[in-house]
């Protein structure tokens, strides 16, 4: 029994306003999500990328003053990605390429372990999201106060995207922020202003998509762990298959059989191929679309078909997920 | 139909209109107000063209399973939408006026739910958060109606360790916490012990009596109706079957006894009442008009408690001893019983 009981007292105060309500399902989702010990290892795992781009950035920036570096890094640019060109443009004249560079290295980023470190913070995350309340019905609590169907998907998608922004976007920021700093003239924000917006519109890409299939998936089932079956298993069976078509694909063309042995795994490694068979593969058509948004794709009417894609696949997502709330508010 | 026009009949000389606005009501607009309201589940209707309007108070809501409550009370709330009829809810219009509704209203889930992984103030606080009070003021508030609801320490326990009872009560400091105009209970002392209940009960005829709330009580359980509730309104098949204020329906009918019999070994499957049965046929061979009710007590018409010899001779004649004998008057278990067989029997 607490020391001063007052019993019973009505309330009067003012209210906070009615259409910020997902912003509170956002933030308990949140709160709750950083009661995982686990995520809370990734999240500080997945800053560790950053910090090897982040030593690119300083040796490139210091390439420009120093040249000994440059073939070193021209090097390491030629293992990494198949970008001859612009390894050589390095070895010459680093300044002239300083924008192609940054987005480069921001896209790595982007592209390899970022790709895998929001697979796995994803996976932590979203699963728990809708089938706790679909298992607990903690849907008819929400669903009785002031809160529509949209604006509970926002708050539950906003977590999503707050972890997903915490280990890409900020730390993509970062590396900007980085890159100016360690540059030998700030002519340089000049020259690489539109890096940020691309940051964001890139970061815009993955979040998007990637929260509302999570969520689809979360919406799928009452038992977590077979949402997060659900979440891997898309990404893994979309990169196989896209393995095996694209393999074949590839193996069909008369440029790979012209090549000499030697040269057919680098051919067949070479990331500028472009087959039809991306779009089965959400890690490579995201992929295309960031690259798309960096500059670093060459032609844009083709990248259509991808950005048609990604938006079906998000819109079908959502709706998936609003139709499985309301079939349960019925049932 | 879903509005009960005319007499029941197993009340004698009483008519009852359910056109209707309970007694009590101050306010200029009825509480709850559904106007032909039908709901159905496929082929199956959960709500057949429910008419009434419910004033302030204490109200309660009785219906054997399946009678179509649930479905009504999350009809009124817009977590089901209804496909014919109007309802309106605090004089706010269902489902324009949705947000103002479900920021007037306090709701009690019959179903066992919580928000995963929360502690109960964290609960209580989202919930509060979630009607637009904010943090701190959400905060102090969850403390206070969590001691209103005698939930002591427990409240800093994550909710998925929480007893049955202690799920009930957090849900019933949830329902209160934006201090609602109108609650709606469904099953609200489901899993509490015998002394929790009395004092859920309490509670909320506190809230009803010292601070004005309107109170919808759903419930199986006829004595928490008696205990705390004004008016009544008997639901059966997805019909009203019967509104009235409680006092109305306790008022002595006609002329006449209840007699409560003693019971014996005899009773089978298909004839669970001998004894009485056994009186009212001897009853009726005096010329005396008894009549076996469902609860297996016997109602005697036209005879004053004062005056009954023959009914003792015939209780006498029977070998039936008699327990009780008391002055016409229909118990809550009566008329329920009543209404939902008439349902049945309609519905048949």
């Amino acid at each position: 029994m607490p020391l001063h009981d007052v019993g019973y007292r009505g309330w009067i105060g003012t209210k906070s306003c009615r259409w910020t309500r997902w912003w509170v399902v956002a933030l308990v989702g949140i709160q709750l999500a950083f009661r995982t010990s686990w995520l809370n290892r990734t999240l500080a795992f997945s800053w560790i990328p950053a910090i090897i781009i982040g030593v690119g950035f300083f040796a490139y920036e210091q390439s420009i003053v120093n040249p000994t570096l440059r073939t070193g890094i021209a090097n390491l640019m030629i293992l990494s990605s198949a970008n001859r060109e612009l390894a050589q443009t390095v070895v010459q004249n680093p300044e002239v390429v300083r924008h192609e560079v940054w987005s480069s290295l921001v896209l790595a980023f982007f592209r390899y372990p970022q790709a895998i470190m929001m697979l796995i913070t994803v996976g932590i995350v979203a699963p728990k999201l809708i089938s706790y309340d679909l298992r607990n019905r903690g849907y008819l609590l929400y669903f009785s106060r002031p809160l529509r169907v949209w604006e509970y998907m926002l708050g539950k998608s906003l977590v999503v995207w707050f972890f997903l922004a915490l280990i890409t976007t900020l730390p993509a920021l970062c590396l900007y922020v980085v890159g100016v700093l360690l540059s030998p003239h700030l002519n340089v924000v000049g020259l690489t202003w539109d890096i940020p917006l691309r940051i964001l519109a890139a970061s815009c890409v993955l979040l998007l998509p990637t929260a509302a299939v999570a969520l689809a998936c979360s919406a799928m089932t009452i038992e977590s762990r077979y949402a997060a079956f659900s979440w891997f298993s898309l990404w893994i069976v979309g990169w196989v298959s896209y393995s095996i078509l694209s393999f074949g694909e590839r193996m069909n063309r008369p440029e790979f059989q012209n090549l000499r042995p030697r040269r057919r795994d680098r051919w067949m490694d070479a990331e500028d191929f472009h087959s039809r068979w991306e779009l089965l593969s959400p890690y490579h058509l995201l992929g295309r679309v960031q690259q798309w948004v960096f500059g670093m794709y060459p032609e844009d009417h083709e990248i259509w078909p991808y950005l048609l894609t990604l938006s079906s696949v998000t819109l079908v997502a959502l709706w998936f997920v609003h139709r499985k709330l309301r079939s349960r508010l019925q049932a | 139909m879903g509005v009960f026009h005319g007499t029941l009949s197993f009340l004698p000389h009483r008519d009852y209109y359910l056109s209707t606005t309970l007694p009590s009501t101050a306010t200029a607009y009825p509480v709850i107000a559904l106007h032909g309201v039908t709901k159905r589940y496929g082929r199956r209707t959960a709500l057949d063209n429910v008419t009434l309007s419910v004033g302030e108070g204490v109200t309660g809501l009785l219906g054997p399973n399946g009678s179509g409550k649930s479905t009504m009370i999350k009809s009124l709330l817009g977590l089901l939408s209804i496909q014919v009829g109007t309802a309106e809810v605090l004089g706010f219009r269902l489902p324009n006026q949705l947000r103002a509704i479900r920021d007037s209203v306090g709701y009690l889930p019959e179903d066992d739910c919580f928000i995963a992984g929360l502690s109960g103030i964290e609960s209580v606080q989202f919930m509060a958060r979630l009607s637009g009070l904010k943090a701190v003021e959400a905060l102090r508030r969850s403390h206070e109606v969590l001691d209103f609801s005698d939930v002591g320490q427990e409240r800093y326990r994550n909710v998925e360790t929480y007893s049955t009872g202690m799920r009930q009560k957090l849900k019933f400091a949830q329902a209160i916490v934006h201090d609602p105009q109108l609650l709606i209970l469904d099953e609200p002392t489901t899993g509490l012990d015998p002394e929790q209940r009395v004092a859920m009960l309490r509670k909320i005829k506190t809230l009803a009596s010292r601070f004005g709330k309107s109170v919808v009580i759903s419930t199986h359980i006829l004595h928490d109706v008696r205990s705390v509730c004004e008016q009544v309104i008997i639901m059966a098949a997805g019909q009203v079957r019967l509104i009235d204020s409680l006092e109305n329906l306790s008022r002595p009918t006609q002329q006449g006894i209840t007699l409560q019999v003693e019971r014996t070994d005899e009773a089978r499957v298909d004839e669970p009442y001998p004894e009485a049965r056994r009186l009212v046929e001897l009853l009726r061979h005096r010329n005396l008009d008894g009549q076996l009710r469902p609860d297996g007590s016997v109602w005697v018409s036209g005879v004053d408690p004062h005056h009954g010899r023959a009914v003792w001779e015939a209780a006498r004649d029977s070998g039936v001893g008699i327990r009780q004998l008391s002055s016409a008057r229909n118990s809550l278990e009566q008329i329920f019983f009543q209404a939902v067989q008439e349902a049945q029997n309609a519905t048949a």
